[in-house]
């Protein structure tokens, strides 16, 4: 019994001697978006918002805004400790900002530090900034009436409808893929508010300085896979525009297998008219009507959208990959080769259908 | 270096060739009993009807007046028998003994018999049982009551007991054993069962362990429950104490022993399982639906209770990534004004917890009441106001406290509380890991607890799916159709159920 | 001379599933799907199929032996081998199941260490989880065969996490099926023999089986159910990640785990850790009962004083291996270890098994 005793006691000493470093939370300095910008020679200039607590019944939310200039990437949170009062620490980090500048020269190194921190989310949006990100870092922390995150509820809320889900995952997906490239929120300042300006193209790591306008988003998420919501504003004619309510849109793709390549995409897309004007909606030949012409809009703008990309030598769509699982043996640098002057042929069928509570 | 080594105590050795009388022990003579009883002032001894008859003594504080008067004072001044045996002819009660064993004499005495002698210093006795037994009348069950279904709980008298069981089982396979126990107080100790149905080997086993007790003073059940438990060091209750007649009615027909013990208003029921603890007996009274939503409500409130505050300790302590995103705003802001770490915070609310039960237990019900008004709104409130812990752990801490209760055998609910300690402890030690651990602890704790032999987590381990029809929850009487495989019942079978008509077609 | 478990002490037939499923599903399953993709890439979802199927095959072999005497693998090899070869041959089997036991709790160690807190004094961990099992093992078989079917019932419903990847699954990545070499497929199913190592300790429980034949069944049953989680596993990581991203992906599982978004709890990895403990706990205590059982058995040694000098022995070698390489070092060692003792050596010893005891019977 007191053999028992004894190692009892040794192992209590030994457990509380050797314990585990705490995170207690509000000891903690939450980050909650990181900016990071091209600072020249070499060095990057890293900006971070935190979540700074305050304390009493009914407190809200302060934020401050932490920078620094360092040769590496992490080395930025070990220099701004010299101004914290806490310890920053990056397990909440809901957003990541690179400035485009830097997003030009890429910015794997600045993605790999996130990846491999245990700590971070894979949930962590990544977001490329027209302009500097510093600034979109410092929007943030003056946004104050909600206690959310500003950036991260944008790109979550505007993921619904034009623009594709882009986090670190899905980055690191289409970086690490082979015949595949990454896409981003393009993101810019206008005064004292964040805008989604479209989405970033990218090739591997490097921002082509080439983004699709924010409206276009629509068209592109039709290509990048199935999705529903939505809204799209199709010009009839002079002066005549037609609104369309995305129900269900779903894309298939067909690589043809023979010596020489060729893509077929084809989209079905079944929606519902929001707005249009002078038409009469009832007759159903004049739906038919509108369905054709919708196609034809669609199709055009579709294959404009496809032929850039292969002119700028990106593959967002991930054209390659859908070539391999479809091709046997597939050559995945014979492809990179060829991939600009495969052609393309975009196909889609559009069914307008009634919905509404009046007729 | 002689911190370690035990002080050795020198006992003067025993003197030998004589043996040190023990209380309780029998006189050695006549003369020496009487010599005993005589020093306590409510003892009568006096000669009846007249001088040189009969020599009548009794403890006047353990008789009952009436009776002696008049069936055994008034029936010996009318009949004049002369001798012993024609006394024991014309008193009309039962269970009268005529001996000279002054062991028996003693105990007899001790229990409330008249002792009868023709003459004084004679050792030939008649003893006429005629204990007055003073008891409460039966209650209300208080702690395990019911809204609907009988309202009769135990008393302290076993006699009162047996009779509120028996007439519940009127089949002669319901036996009883009796054994005593305890040097000094003589418990009378009842073992009831039914013949056929329950195993023999649980039966043997309560006997046998009940039997070997070595103790002086039995005050009441819980005693027995804590001396023949299979591991005594465990937190957890191996026996389910319970004040419903009804209840041991219905588990003994299970197969169970149920244990009673004179001057206890609690019976022992055994072999037990977890899930029994976390059953009422109101649940076979309600529909099968509500009872089994009722059980499931216990469990979860059980482990939402042990688990709770270490869970906010470990995530506010060490995974701070881990708490839901609309949730860490209002965790920061009522954590921040808080100068203590979550370890000391958690400690502090769950003793003020201990801290009111305690003193509310105590109490008279009117004064807890309002000590638990006090505790519960005035100190609350004013410690959140203050800074002193955080409103989010109080609320926690608060319905922890309140799940806890929802048991209904009150032994368990206590071992819920405190093994909330230890799983506190680990949390601050090693975040979720460590209650992981502590639960892997108390995993190996209940694998191995048996209760008389039989697995504690029946049956979950072993896997019995036959048992679980009346467990975690309760499946309609007519599924109810073996007695539970874990008891090992003689006789498995239930009812027969009749053949069950063909469902009938719609409209049929 | 030999050591029949008592019958209460036994469990019953279908305890062989739990048993050699919990024992087959340890550490591996949270990052194995990197090391067998790296052959035959996506298509090393057959080879899991087929290197299932080929231990199905040595399981009934190893039932074969089994059947024919109804003891361990102690009396089984000084039956084939002799008192002394068998007993030498029966060391290495200790041996072979220590080094399951460090290769699982080091593991485990070092995922705490890497995910959970990176600072962590491993050593004390290792004493207190040193504790836990003693706790367990002290209880006997009947408490670790409950370890086990309890480590399967917390863990099982972590299953169903795979919904949350499953929301971003890009099912044309395992498109086009069967394009590796079959030389691919097999190298693949190669590296799958560490996931199904832990069976082989059938041969120490097989006497606390009741009803030993109808077991065999059973613990078929358990390695099928072994193979679906694995398949499942890998197939959800195959979707999830793009072939490169797995080969970067240490322990994949776990990032899967990181994206799990529940109202009441995000990022569910540390309780996915955390809960891990129930599936590995049951492992090391299974490893060191047999080995201490074994060590009973052959040397007529108190089982629970042989219980704390193993679980010194194993605690002292898991402190051994300090670094990541190392950690992966013992992992391969196991690997191969296992892979001649499955495919090599149960078969051998089943020929040499049956002929001795052809060659007995005749001259009895």
């Amino acid at each position: 019994m007191t053999k028992k005793l004894i190692i009892f006691i040794i192992s209590f000493l030994v457990l509380t001697g050797c314990g585990v470093q705490d995170n207690i939370l509000e000891d903690l300095l939450l980050a909650e978006v990181t900016g990071y910008d091209a600072a020249g020679k070499n060095q990057i200039r890293g900006s971070t918002v935190v979540a700074v607590s305050q304390s009493g019944e009914k407190s809200q939310m302060g934020k401050e805004v932490y920078a620094a200039t360092t040769h590496t990437g992490k080395n930025f949170i070990q220099k701004t400790e010299a101004e914290a009062s806490k310890r920053l620490v990056g397990g909440r980090l809901q957003a990541v900002v690179y400035g485009e500048e830097l997003a030009k020269q890429g910015i794997y190194d600045y993605v790999d530090t996130y990846r491999r921190d245990p700590a971070i989310g894979r949930n962590l949006y990544l977001a490329v900034v027209d302009g500097k990100a510093e600034d979109i870092v410092k929007i943030e922390s003056k946004m104050l009436k909600t206690p959310d995150v500003k950036t991260k509820e944008l790109i979550e809320q505007n993921s619904q409808a034009n623009l594709p889900e882009t986090n670190l995952h899905t980055f690191l997906y289409y970086y690490y893929g082979d015949n595949m490239d990454p896409v981003m929120p393009l993101l810019k300042q206008e005064k004292d508010h964040i805008r989604v300006k479209g989405i970033a193209l990218f090739k591997n790591d490097k921002y082509i300085g080439k983004h699709i306008p924010y409206e276009d988003g629509f068209l592109f998420k039709m290509l990048y896979g199935n999705f529903k919501n939505g809204i799209y504003e199709i010009r009839l004619k002079e002066n005549s525009y037609m609104n369309i309510q995305n129900i269900s849109s779903s894309v298939e793709y067909n690589i043809n297998t023979n010596k020489k390549p060729a893509a077929n995409i084809s989209v079905h897309i079944e929606g519902s008219v929001v707005e249009v004007q002078d038409v009469d909606l009832k007759k159903r030949s004049v739906i038919s009507k509108l369905e054709r012409d919708a196609e034809k809009v669609f199709q055009k703008n579709l294959k404009k959208m496809v032929r850039m990309f292969q002119d700028n030598d990106v593959d967002p769509l991930a054209l390659g990959d859908k070539a391999r699982s479809q091709i046997r043996r597939f050559d995945k640098k014979h492809w990179y080769d060829i991939y600009p002057s495969i052609p393309v042929t975009v196909h889609v069928k559009v069914k307008l259908v009634q919905e509404g509570i009046t007729e | 270096m002689n911190f370690f080594k035990k002080k050795k105590k020198r006992i003067p050795p025993l003197p030998k060739n004589k043996a040190i009388p023990h209380v309780g022990d029998p006189a050695e003579d006549f003369e020496e009993l009487f010599k005993k009883f005589k020093a306590s002032k409510d003892f009568l001894s006096f000669q009846y009807p007249s001088e040189g008859a009969f020599t009548v003594s009794y403890f006047k504080t353990i008789v009952s007046p009436n009776q002696v008067h008049k069936e055994i004072l008034l029936v010996l001044a009318e009949q004049q028998p002369s001798t012993l045996i024609e006394a024991k002819k014309v008193i009309p009660i039962e269970n009268m003994k005529i001996s000279t064993d002054l062991k028996v004499i003693q105990n007899a005495a001790m229990r409330g018999a008249v002792i009868i002698q023709l003459e004084k210093g004679n050792g030939n006795c008649l003893l006429v049982p005629c204990v007055s037994s003073e008891k409460r009348q039966i209650s209300v069950p208080e702690t395990e009551f019911s809204v609907v279904g009988p309202k009769e709980a135990f008393v302290e008298s076993l006699e009162t007991n047996v009779n509120l069981i028996r007439k519940r089982l009127p089949v002669p396979e319901l036996q009883l054993k009796e054994i005593k126990v305890g040097k000094i107080s003589q418990t009378r100790t009842a073992i009831l069962y039914i013949d056929g149905i329950a195993n023999h080997e649980n039966v043997n086993r309560v006997c046998q362990r009940i039997s070997e007790l070595d103790y002086d003073t039995i005050a009441d059940s819980s005693y027995i429950a804590q001396m023949i438990a299979d591991n005594q060091n465990s937190a957890f209750p191996q026996f389910i104490d319970t004040e419903r007649p009804d209840r041991a009615a219905s588990v003994l027909s299970e197969g169970k022993v149920v244990i009673l013990v004179d001057g206890s208003p609690h019976a022992l029921i055994g072999p037990a399982s977890i899930g029994e603890f976390f059953s009422a007996f109101e649940d076979y009274l309600l529909n099968w639906h509500i009872a089994s939503g009722f059980r499931l409500i216990r469990l979860f409130a059980v482990l939402f209770s042990v688990m709770s505050t270490s869970m906010y300790v470990a995530v506010i302590t060490y995974h701070y990534q881990s708490i839901p995103e609309d949730l860490l705003p209002t965790l920061i802001a009522s954590r921040g004004a808080v100068p203590f770490p979550p370890i000391l915070e958690a400690l502090i609310l769950e003793g003020t917890i201990e801290l009111l039960r305690e003193a509310g237990a105590r109490l008279p019900t009117k004064v807890g009441q309002t000590i638990g008004i006090v505790g519960g709104i005035v100190i609350g409130t004013a410690a959140v106001q203050a800074g002193f812990v955080s409103n989010v752990l109080l609320m926690l801490v608060a319905l922890a406290a309140l799940a806890s209760f929802t048991t209904p055998i009150y032994q368990i609910s206590n071992t819920i509380r405190l093994i909330r300690f230890p799983f506190l402890i680990a949390a601050q030690l090693y975040g979720l890991l460590g209650v992981a651990i502590c639960a892997a602890f108390f995993l190996s704790h209940l694998l191995k607890l048996t209760s008389l032999g039989r697995p504690y987590l029946e049956p979950l381990y072993p896997l019995r799916l036959q048992d679980m029809k009346d467990s975690f929850i309760r499946l309609p009487f007519s599924r109810q159709k073996k007695r539970p495989v874990n008891l090992r019942p003689e006789e498995a079978i239930r009812f027969e159920p009749k053949q069950e008509p063909k469902p009938r077609d719609i409209d049929e | 001379m030999d050591i029949q478990p008592k019958e209460n002490r036994k469990v019953s037939a279908y305890y062989a599933m739990f048993l050699i499923h919990k024992m087959q599903l340890g550490v591996g399953i949270l990052g194995f799907e990197r090391v067998i993709a790296k052959y035959a890439e996506y298509d090393a979802w057959i080879s899991i199929i087929i290197g299932g199927l080929s231990v199905h095959v040595i399981l009934w072999l190893s039932f074969r032996i089994l059947h024919k005497d109804g003891n361990d693998i102690v009396s089984i090899h000084q039956f084939t081998f002799g008192k002394w070869i068998g007993g030498v041959v029966t060391v290495f089997f200790i041996l072979y199941i220590l080094l399951i036991t460090v290769t699982i709790l080091r593991t485990y160690i070092e995922v705490i260490q890497v995910w959970m807190f990176p600072g962590l004094n491993a050593y004390v961990l290792m004493i207190v989880l040193g504790l836990l099992v003693y706790s367990f093992v002290i209880g006997g078989f009947r408490v670790i065969a409950g370890a086990a079917f309890m480590g399967i019932l917390i863990t099982l419903p972590l299953l169903l996490l795979k919904y949350f990847p499953l929301q971003q699954a890009h099912f044309s990545n395992l498109a086009p099926v069967f394009n590796h070499s079959i030389k691919d497929i097999l190298l693949s199913a190669k590296t799958m023999t560490l996931n199904y190592i832990g069976f082989e300790l059938v041969f120490m429980f097989y006497p606390f089986l009741n009803q030993p034949r109808k077991a065999e069944k059973w613990a078929h049953f358990g390695h099928a159910f072994s193979i679906f989680i694995y398949l499942v596993s890998a197939l959800v990581s195959f979707v999830y990640f793009s072939q490169d991203q797995l080969k970067h992906s240490v322990w994949a599982t776990l990032t899967l785990w990181k994206i799990v978004d529940l109202p009441f709890v995000e990022r569910f990895e540390y309780v996915g850790i955390s809960m891990w403990l129930f599936g590995v706990i049951p492992n090391i205590c299974l490893g060191l009962w047999a080995a201490s059982r074994a060590v009973k058995r052959l040397f007529y040694f108190e089982q629970r004083k042989s219980l704390i000098y193993l679980l010194a022995i194993v605690l002292m070698c898991s402190m051994y291996f300090e670094t990541r390489q190392q950690v992966d070092l013992i992992n391969t060692i196991l690997s191969r270890m296992g892979f001649w003792i499955m495919y090599f050596y149960i078969p051998i010893l089943f020929v040499l098994y049956t002929v001795v005891h052809k060659v007995r019977k005749k001259t009895p």
